[in-house]
């Protein structure tokens, strides 16, 4: 319940007031390097990375955007993908375990011998609910990563794209009160 | 800032001193279109994709923007598609509009070359840092931004908000711009 006082209103907390519709935090990071593929079928880190604030509540809900795209180097087969990644440290520290949220697969954008010069957008919407990560609670310090990953080592992440201007890699991180969810 | 009145107390707005505390901490906006915006030149065609939001009351507000299009080629040849992201920042009270971009994903952010019939459905999200992202203009408390999303086209070939996609339901392209309070970041 509120108090009045000689020069205000004093909340106890403002759980009750903001239930339900709430965001907690936002964290982004762009990069604007164009990164070749060095091995295939191996996670490159795209150099975006978020450190969230510790975790709010154990029913805080992170929403994750990443987005990037790729050139194929040899007009030829190709496959491509936008994975996302956590670290997670325990309240007050300790060791940080480390999950994939989502990997969609070298496959999920792909084109077998197709010998035209093709760019695709990779992006990856996706909520960690902490079912494959790791159970979410109050305290908790959560990392968020954007790798690309590609099936045939022919590709360019974040390529010039003819006009572009600004980021082109980017990861964009939305805690949200679980209430909202 | 708040003021006493006869009856209570009033806010100037939900993202004022109390936004998030007993209000939300987000004011979202959208547009929707239905097309289909035929590309007219290779560089940026106006998709009529635009929303104005509130006058800033923080300048260290920030403002999410997403945008989706679909697209066809009207040739059945080489082409490529990207969304810019646009601004114009009017001061307060009025005065001469500064317009920038935010962001270019470029023509060839989706393409492909050779002689096939091609739709794409491009995305474009990101994060509107005033004053710092790309050639975004600082905000100004009592500012006015509104936003827009553009097309770009590699070959002057793409309907933009193609509204040719066998069996789909509901809107050829949007654009929404979320303001986030300053305290989330």
């Amino acid at each position: 319940m509120a108090i009045l006082t000689a020069d205000g209103v004093l909340f106890p907390d403002n759980t009750e007031l903001t239930a339900g519709f709430r965001i907690i935090a936002v964290r982004f990071a762009y990069d604007a390097t164009a990164i070749t593929s060095s091995v295939q079928r191996s996670a490159q880190f795209l150099n975006c990375e978020v450190t969230m604030p510790p975790t709010d509540s154990n029913n805080s809900r992170y929403l994750i955007m990443g987005e990037s795209n790729i050139d194929d180097t040899n007009q030829n087969t190709c496959g491509a993908d936008l994975e996302l990644w956590v670290g997670v440290t325990p309240p007050g520290g300790g060791t940080e375990t480390t999950h994939w949220v989502s990997r969609p697969g070298t496959h999920s954008h792909y084109w077998g011998g197709n010998t035209n010069d093709k760019y695709w957008q990779l992006k990856n919407f996706h909520i960690d609910d902490g079912a494959t990560t790791t159970t979410i609670s109050q305290g908790q310090t959560r990392r968020y990563r954007a790798y690309g990953n590609n099936h045939n080592n022919n590709v360019n992440f974040g390529a010039g794209t003819n006009t572009d201007a600004g980021p082109r890699h980017k990861l964009i991180v939305i805690e949200f009160d679980g209430g909202l969810i | 800032m708040a003021t006493i009145s006869g009856t209570g107390l009033s806010f100037p707005g939900i993202l004022g001193e109390l936004g998030g505390v007993i209000g939300p901490n987000y004011i979202a906006r959208w547009a929707r279109d239905d097309g289909p915006v035929a590309s007219s030149q290779q560089l940026s065609n106006n998709l009529g994709l635009e929303v104005i939001m509130p006058p800033v009351t923080n300048v260290n507000n920030k403002y999410l923007i997403i945008a989706e299009v679909h697209t066809d080629d009207t040739n059945s040849n080489t082409c490529g598609v990207g969304l810019d992201t646009w601004v114009g920042a009017t001061p307060p009270g009025g005065g001469t509009e500064d317009t920038q971009w935010i962001d270019r994903q470029g023509r060839h952010n989706t393409y492909l070359s050779g002689a096939y019939n091609t739709y794409f459905i491009q995305h474009h999200w990101i994060i509107d840092d005033p004053g710092q992202t790309y050639n975004s203009p600082s905000a100004v408390v009592g500012q006015t931004r509104k936003y827009r999303v553009y097309g770009n086209a590699h070959n002057n070939n793409i309907n933009f908000m193609n509204n040719n996609v066998s069996n789909h339901v509901g809107w050829n392209g949007y654009l929404c711009v979320i303001e986030l309070d300053q305290s989330l970041f």
